[in-house]
């Protein structure tokens, strides 16, 4: 092993002890470092190693399949980011194999084939030896880089990395310099490293900011949180989307219809809604980042399953009113607004999350001014019906209850507008000439006449659960069960005040022939989406891990049954290969290896007169020229001149023994 | 310690210095390869004083020596010389052409046609010549020192990897400092110091410094140095063309000249390094995407030396 002693071992107990894998880590540090103790090693061949990292790589793919499949299934949500930081965390371990396999190999090196095919095509096609690779250390970075996924993040995390690396680089410093100068300039360098992360980390946030500002300008979202187009003074047919856009779960207690809401918007100017005042503010998620609360607490309530598609990972979640806590929902931020709006991002191509929801409503802000406003078109038509109904002088809940009768009582649901000129807006019409019109209609006229009852009112926009499929065995929610609907702050909370006639479901429905075939195709691609998400099937993952079991033994075995050897095998057989060289014995490597402690080593290709001008021990010329003439000249020394050598060295290394105590001083 | 060989050396690197000013390196790699018996190829370009060189070596030797002007109309005879009928005799009788010399200046080597720089090959390579069919010996001491430009392209023939290899050294002399060039300017006010030069030593003085240099001892260590050296080249990066055991023979005789120049009887890895460019690199052919790239022969064979672990 190259490393320094117990650097390996130091450095896989970090890692355990960052991951929380404490007992591997022991387990792992005590295997390698064991390599030191015990006197056999295990002859092994480039083919033998290449089988070991075949099995480390599948061990790395097994790995990311359980991981992947596992992270999802155990508690129903797609792991795929957490799983990737498993892996991460796992990775040391899952390399354990391979860097076992060196220490203990008496070549004490990896052939580079065990890590490339082509290498491995080559080789057996040239029969070349290939080069080899030391991965001690490449292991002690990866251990660290591993402990870092563990994201534990304490100045421990910081503190260790600097006492490894100066672990490691303590055998590689430069002997010139006193271990004095050394430990302070590591110092300073581990100081400037954790200034400059500081500053990097500042730079980064800077930097996401800007271009998340830049690029939310220039990309529309489906559901726009800040504004909602409304169909309102649309001619024709209304076009609505038989896509099965969300799936839908209720839990225990959960009455159907249901409805889920995307947005809510506060200030209408026809034909279409805006929210003002609704920035949004990041949610912070719990410790194991798939819970999101709204409101701090734990409270037992009702619950609901929602699968969503997020196009690019990003969009609006669809809530039930009251929703308190999202569960489970793997995305990596999250944002909500005043309005009750919650979107999400850099999530999956499909999520899955369950919304709790009861009483009350955390995510919408207390109403305001805004909320009661009537817009200066529409204000007439509007104050008249309130007058009829006599708004003015009701309570809020009767307001309501007026409101939802008056729809009920004289109003029809049609997606069908026949073309005519227009007397007025479209909201005129709407309650003055025809009295029929679509769920935006009834919302918005819902708001404006609480609203001019005084009653704070607001427009939401969402879906309605109400198809049951028992193709899937749960409900379905398509493109045309988009509805709309107000919310109003009656006695103190928001409530929702649906005033669309429900026959609105059965009149949107254009059943095709074709229908039942495309919900089968779409079941077919939300199954293959889960899967590829990572939700998991049944856990066919969870027995992958189990398959790896024997394939481990077996290769085990394989190795244990090579032949072993004892540590002095190799250099025994490398021996008799070394040709002796004359004058080995020459005194002047004495001075030579004196001088490389001091830092000043030779370098290998550098002959030695070219070495002592260098390092201005000019002095040691005769030395040298005898030692030359010792060395490469066949007629060698006579006695006297080796006797010359001999003193020659014993003087110089006195010499330099005597002054080197001054120097210190 | 000196030895009369190395006297030899002295004075007739004292003598070239008179009129080569600045241009020590130079000069021991040339006496370096004529002690060694090898051929020289100076590479440089015009002006720098190549041809000088040449000739204030030929000078400062009681030998022959001859010049011949590469041209691209130069055919082989003229070189190598061609029988002449004789009228009145009724005869051929053979005239002996330049080569028949002990130092021979090729100058501009690379303008003659590939066909007139192959008949340098077998004298350079065997020490005679077949002409007609017949072989005639050349003198026992045959040096050839040829010179080429490699700033000119057009009307020039790239001498053929077969022909680089039978020099021994290729070397380049380079621009001198600005000292040493105001030197030469002062000396050359009234007239060539080259034309003062006098011969210094004779050919005899020179055959026993060549044996001489051949008996130099070189231990079994550095001669696989040497063959590591040499072997490396055959396996860099982005080489066509190694260098041949030819080059390991003429990196190790050359090394004896030196350490004979320096007046040691045995060679030292100094010796080995410093003229592994100059014998090895320009037997070497690097293909033509690491030339694109601008890889030198040169740079390979100095990179090979830091890479090869020298005896120490």
């Amino acid at each position: 092993m190259s490393t320094p002693p117990f650097l390996l071992g130091a450095a896989v107990l970090f890692w355990g002890w960052q991951t929380g894998l404490l007992l591997f880590g022991l387990a792992v540090a005590v295997l390698l470092e064991g390599s030191r103790v015990v006197t056999w090693r295990l002859e092994l061949e480039p083919r033998d190693f290449n089988r070991v990292a075949d099995l480390c790589a599948l061990l790395f793919l097994g790995g990311a399949v359980y991981l992947f499949a596992t992270t999802g299934t155990a508690r129903g949500v797609p792991g795929g980011p957490r799983a990737i930081t498993l892996l991460f965390q796992w990775l040391p371990l899952l390399l354990v194999p391979l860097v076992g396999c060196q220490v203990y190999s008496t070549s004490r090196r990896i052939p580079l084939t065990a890590f490339f095919w082509a290498l491995r095509r080559q080789a057996a096609r040239t029969g070349a030896a290939p080069g080899t690779v030391d991965v001690t250390h490449i292991y002690v970075a990866l251990c660290v880089l591993a402990a870092s996924a563990a994201n534990v993040r304490t100045l421990a995390f910081y503190a260790g990395l600097c006492a490894l690396a100066g672990w490691a680089l303590w055998p590689a410093r430069s002997r010139r310099f006193s271990p004095l100068a050394w430990a302070p300039l590591l110092l300073v360098a581990a100081v400037l490293g954790w200034a400059g992360h500081l500053g990097l980390h500042r730079l980064q946030a800077a930097l996401e900011q800007t271009v998340f500002e830049y690029v939310f300008n220039l990309v529309r979202r489906d559901t726009d949180p800040f504004r909602a187009s409304t169909a309102l003074g649309h001619l024709g047919r209304l076009k609505l989307s038989e896509r099965i856009v969300l799936r839908v779960e209720p839990g225990p207690g959960v009455r159907v219809p249901l409805l889920l809401r995307e947005a809510s918007y506060d200030v209408y100017s026809t034909p279409a809604w805006f929210a003002s005042g609704a920035g949004f503010t990041p949610v912070q998620p719990e410790a194991d980042g798939e819970t999101w609360k709204f409101e701090p607490g734990e409270r037992v309530d009702r619950a609901v399953r929602v699968a969503a598609y997020l196009h690019r990972g990003r969009g609006v979640l669809t809530l039930p009113a009251g929703a308190f806590q999202v569960d489970r929902l793997a995305v990596v931020g999250m944002g909500r607004n005043r309005l009750g709006a919650v979107k999400v991002e850099e999530g999956l191509g499909l999520v899955t999350y369950t919304a709790r929801f009861g009483a009350g409503a955390p995510l919408d802000g207390p109403p305001g001014e805004s909320d009661l406003r009537l817009p200066a078109r529409d204000a007439p038509v509007i104050r008249r019906v309130a007058a009829e109904l006599e708004l003015g002088t009701r309570a809020p809940e009767d307001a309501v209850r007026a409101v939802t009768d008056y729809f009920r009582r004289g109003f029809r649901y049609t997606t069908w507008r026949p073309e005519r000129t227009p007397a007025g807006t479209p909201l005129e019409e709407f309650f003055l000439e025809t009295r029929k019109g679509h769920c935006e209609y009834f919302a918005t006229g819902t708001v404006l006449l609480l609203r001019a009852a005084g009653v704070p009112a607001r427009y939401a926009v969402g879906f309605a659960v109400e198809e049951w499929s028992r193709l899937e065995q749960r409900y379905v929610v398509r493109g045309r069960h988009a509805h709309a609907w107000a919310v109003a702050w009656v006695g103190g909370a928001w409530r929702e005040v649906d005033t669309t006639p429900a026959v609105w479901v059965d009149e949107d429905s254009t059943a095709s022939v074709l229908g039942p075939l495309g919900d089968l195709w779409a079941w077919g691609g939300f199954l293959f989406a889960r899967w590829r998400w990572s939700e998991g099937g049944d856990g066919v993952g969870q027995y992958v891990g189990w398959l790896l079991i024997p394939l481990v033994l077996l290769l085990a075995w394989r190795l244990w049954a090579r032949r072993r050897a004892g540590p002095g095998a190799r250099a025994a057989a490398a021996a008799p290969a070394a040709t002796r060289r004359p004058g080995e014995d020459s005194e002047f490597y004495r001075i030579e290896r004196r001088l490389a402690e001091g830092g000043l080593a030779r370098r290998p290709s550098e002959p030695v007169t070219a070495w002592i001008a260098r390092i201005r021990e000019e002095a040691l010329a005769p030395l040298v020229h005898l030692h030359y003439r010792y060395r490469f000249d066949p007629a060698g020394l006579d006695a006297r001149e080796r006797e010359a050598l001999r003193a020659g060295a014993e003087t110089w290394l006195a010499g330099r023994a005597a002054a080197a105590p001054a120097e210190e001083r | 310690m000196s030895l009369p060989e190395q006297e030899v050396f002295r004075k007739l690197a004292r003598n070239i210095e008179t009129v080569m000013k600045g241009q020590a390196g130079a000069l021991r790699k040339l006496l370096a390869a004529f002690a060694s018996g090898g051929h020289v190829l100076l590479e440089d370009y015009p002006g720098t004083g190549k041809t000088t060189l040449a000739k204030a070596l030929a000078r400062s030797i009681g030998a022959t020596f001859k010049r011949v002007q590469f041209t691209p109309d130069l055919l082989p005879s003229d070189i190598l010389g061609m029988s002449v009928f004789d009228q009145r005799d009724h005869a051929f009788h053979f005239h002996p052409g330049p080569i028949f010399t002990n130092i021979l200046l090729a100058d501009e080597i690379n303008r003659a046609s590939p066909r007139t720089q192959s008949a340098l090959l077998e004298a350079m390579a065997e020490g005679q010549v077949s002409i007609e069919g017949q072989s005639y010996r050349l003198e026992e001491l045959f040096f050839v020192i040829a010179t080429q430009n490699p700033v000119e392209f057009r009307g020039t023939y790239p001498l053929p990897e077969a022909q680089m290899d039978r020099f021994a050294l290729q070397f380049s002399l380079g621009y001198v400092a600005p000292e040493e060039e105001v030197a030469i300017l002062a000396a050359q006010v009234e007239r060539h110091p080259i034309d003062a030069l006098a011969p210094c030593v004779s050919r005899d003085d020179v055959l026993a410094m060549r044996r001489r240099a051949a008996s130099v001892r070189m231990s079994d260590e550095l001669k696989r140095y040497v063959v590591d050296l040499v072997g490396a080249t055959r396996a860099a990066p982005g080489v066509q063309l190694g260098a041949s055991p030819r080059a390991s023979l003429a990196l190790m005789k050359a090394a004896q000249a030196l350490a004979l120049l320096d007046g040691r009887e045995f060679v030292t890895p100094e010796d080995v390094q410093e003229l592994a460019v100059p014998v090895v690199a320009h037997r070497m052919v690097v293909d033509p995407q690491a030339r694109f790239a601008g890889v030198t022969t040169a740079a390979l064979v100095e990179e090979i030396v830091k890479k090869v672990p020298v005896p120490a």
